[in-house]
């Protein structure tokens, strides 16, 4: 029954009162909202949190939604917002980290990337090699063409979504992934090349 | 084919959307450019860590931690203060401040010094500081 209901009916009854109502939108996009923050973070327990942390701001927010976009735009743009203002201060940490660590403070535990069980060992192994690489070539890219490639790769969204998103043009949109392309390729051969000299 | 063209080409490879005469192009190269064929490589594997990331599921208990969450909160509404105490605590802040002002300023322009007289009275003339005044005249002892 509520299933049939259209996101904008839900949003009237969660702001008459009707706070359950709020984890049906919870259900219809937590997967979207898991993967762009996936996309951005890369680290599992990190992404649940702040998917978590996007929900929690949309509903206090959601007296300012005015329908003007649909409510999957709106949703996307918190947690773009969210996920960037996560990945600036996770830097601004590193930062301090490297820091420290010049100072002999202890070296952060490694983090494995957490793979479904359908791969097989040797996989895991290779991909937890790359997956640094790939998340440094993804952090070396400007917040722009970051967020184009990550909505576009991970949630396989199409520019026009993409465009609303980021409140730009299409054409945009095509030249950001294009450019991010180019630059994730720079970054990930420098990535091999000082890895394996 | 340079290493530039083919290069540009690896993401349609990939996707084996490439025309039949450029397809054979990018492969023939490939199989001479070890630096292109690097980049092939990284590039799936690039694109197997995404498609990893994207297989995993978020925690299954999220929406009752995010509902849990929201219990918490009262309504989802950015609680507004009235405008009236928005703007009357302010307000009623600087009124007091401006009376304190005021009061000090008019206390301050009370004070009037005492006009000189020009001379002494006879009495004050008559103290004399130099010499200490016997104490016994203070004593009830009037032996």
């Amino acid at each position: 029954m509520i299933n049939n209901l259209s996101d904008s009916e839900i949003i009237r009854r969660v702001l008459d009162g009707e706070r359950d109502m709020f984890r049906e939108l919870v259900a219809r996009y937590q997967p979207m909202i898991f993967r762009v923050c996936m996309g951005f973070i890369h680290q599992k327990d990190d992404a649940d949190d702040l998917t978590q942390e996007v929900f929690i701001q949309a509903y206090l927010s959601l007296i300012r939604f005015k329908g003007n976009s649909s409510f999957s735009t709106w949703i996307y743009r918190i947690a773009v917002n969210v996920s960037l203002n996560k990945v600036r201060s996770t830097s601004r940490n590193f930062i301090l980290q490297r820091f420290d660590s010049l100072f002999g403070a202890k070296k952060n535990k490694e983090i494995r990337l957490v793979i479904p069980d359908n791969e097989n060992p040797e996989s895991i192994m290779i991909l937890n090699e790359h997956r640094e690489w790939l998340q440094q070539s993804l952090n070396g890219l400007p917040e722009n063409q970051r967020t184009a490639i990550v909505l576009s790769k991970y949630d396989d969204l199409s520019q026009m979504e993409i465009a609303m998103i980021m409140n730009t043009t299409e054409g945009a949109v095509e030249s950001l992934i294009q450019r991010a392309k180019v630059n994730l390729r720079k970054n990930l051969s420098a990535f091999r090349k000082k890895n394996t000299d | 084919m340079n290493c530039e063209f083919c290069q540009k080409e690896l993401e349609a490879h990939r996707l084996g959307s490439l025309p039949d005469n450029i397809r054979i192009q990018v492969e023939t190269h490939l199989q001479e450019c070890t630096k292109c064929t690097e980049v092939f490589k990284m590039l799936e594997l690039a694109e197997r860590v995404i498609h990893a990331e994207k297989e995993l599921d978020s925690n299954p208990f999220l929406a009752t931690r995010i509902m849990s969450r929201i219990e918490d909160l009262k309504k989802p509404v950015i609680p507004k203060t009235p405008v009236f105490a928005r703007v009357a605590k302010p307000a009623l802040f600087v009124i007091l401040l401006a009376v304190v002002m005021g009061m000090g300023v008019l206390i301050g322009s009370m004070y009037r010094p005492v006009p000189d007289r020009g001379s002494l009275p006879v009495e004050m003339s008559m103290i004399d500081d130099a010499t200490i005044e016997s104490v016994v005249i203070f004593s009830n002892d009037q032996n």
